[in-house]
């Protein structure tokens, strides 16, 4: 399985891939992006299962990212959970009209990204 | 228009949140007590902006925690990454609180002199078992 995390920030890609392993994905590998546009890139050249995404970065943010996902054939499948410090409703209910599988808000227990990456995948491993 | 006890109350409860549920510490409001070696890092947002000052001894634990890594081996690079990143969650935190129907709308966070509130009608010291922190808003209007 390949999970690709895109988040501007570098400690919190390294935190949710920390707590992906703690939550059973210990075997999966890594993939991991600055913004949107890196993680079209990686999309596109590897098979990736699973997408845990921010939405305020630079450049292409979340819901640009979502976005292109959704528009591209070949990745629209992908399983998407957004990790944002934005709870709002607005928010969350356009991220899952661009096609967010899940969406959790920070702060967040490994408990509680371990139970929306299950109900994004349809069941955990 | 954001009010200040409303904020005030917001950060009260998400401070203790953030940090025991991400930072691995817990957090309670405490009369303050803080140096000008606190590091600093300060959120603009839509209606105002807000600092967090963090005791160099809780910045090494909450960066250490964050990361998993031995205190000692926390860089300053790192330091100032998570608590950028902690000051980012407290605000989009207590800002989502505020207002659960509208977007949080955030800046990129930066490091900044340290802000005891002066003049400010939000201030608010924590006490962790690691160190302080403090929170000060500036709110537009208020």
């Amino acid at each position: 399985m390949t999970i690709l995390i895109v988040d501007d920030s570098p400690v919190m890609r390294g935190f949710v891939r920390r707590v992906m392993c703690l939550a059973g994905f210990d075997q999966a590998e890594y993939l991991e992006a600055p913004d949107g546009a890196g993680g079209l890139q990686k999309a596109r050249s590897a098979r990736v299962d699973l997408v845990l995404t921010d939405i305020n970065m630079p450049g292409m943010d979340g819901e640009a990212f979502l976005a292109a996902l959704r528009a591209d054939e070949a990745l629209r499948s992908i399983p998407a959970v957004v990790i944002s410090t934005d709870a709002t409703r607005d928010r969350r209910e356009r991220m899952t009209a661009l096609g967010a599988r899940g969406y959790i808000a920070k702060p967040f227990s490994p408990e509680a990204l371990r139970e929306e990456v299950g109900r994004a995948l349809g069941g955990l491993p | 228009m954001i009010a200040a006890a409303d904020f005030l109350a917001a950060a009260r409860a998400v401070a203790q949140d953030v940090l025991e549920t991400m930072f691995f510490s817990p957090a309670e409001p405490v009369s303050c007590q803080h140096a000008e070696e606190f590091v600093a890092v300060r959120v603009a947002f839509q209606g105002g902006e807000m600092s967090v000052m963090i005791s160099p001894e809780l910045a090494v634990a909450a960066s250490a925690a964050f990361l998993a890594e031995d205190p000692g081996g926390v860089t300053a690079e790192q330091l100032e990454m998570v608590s950028r990143e902690l000051a980012n969650i407290l605000c989009g935190a207590v800002l989502s609180r505020l207002h659960p129907e509208e977007r949080v709308a955030l800046r990129a966070p930066e490091m900044a002199a340290p802000d005891f509130g002066s003049g400010a009608e939000v201030h608010q010291c924590f006490a962790t078992p690691e160190g302080r922190l403090a929170i000060t808003a500036r709110l537009d209007c208020a």
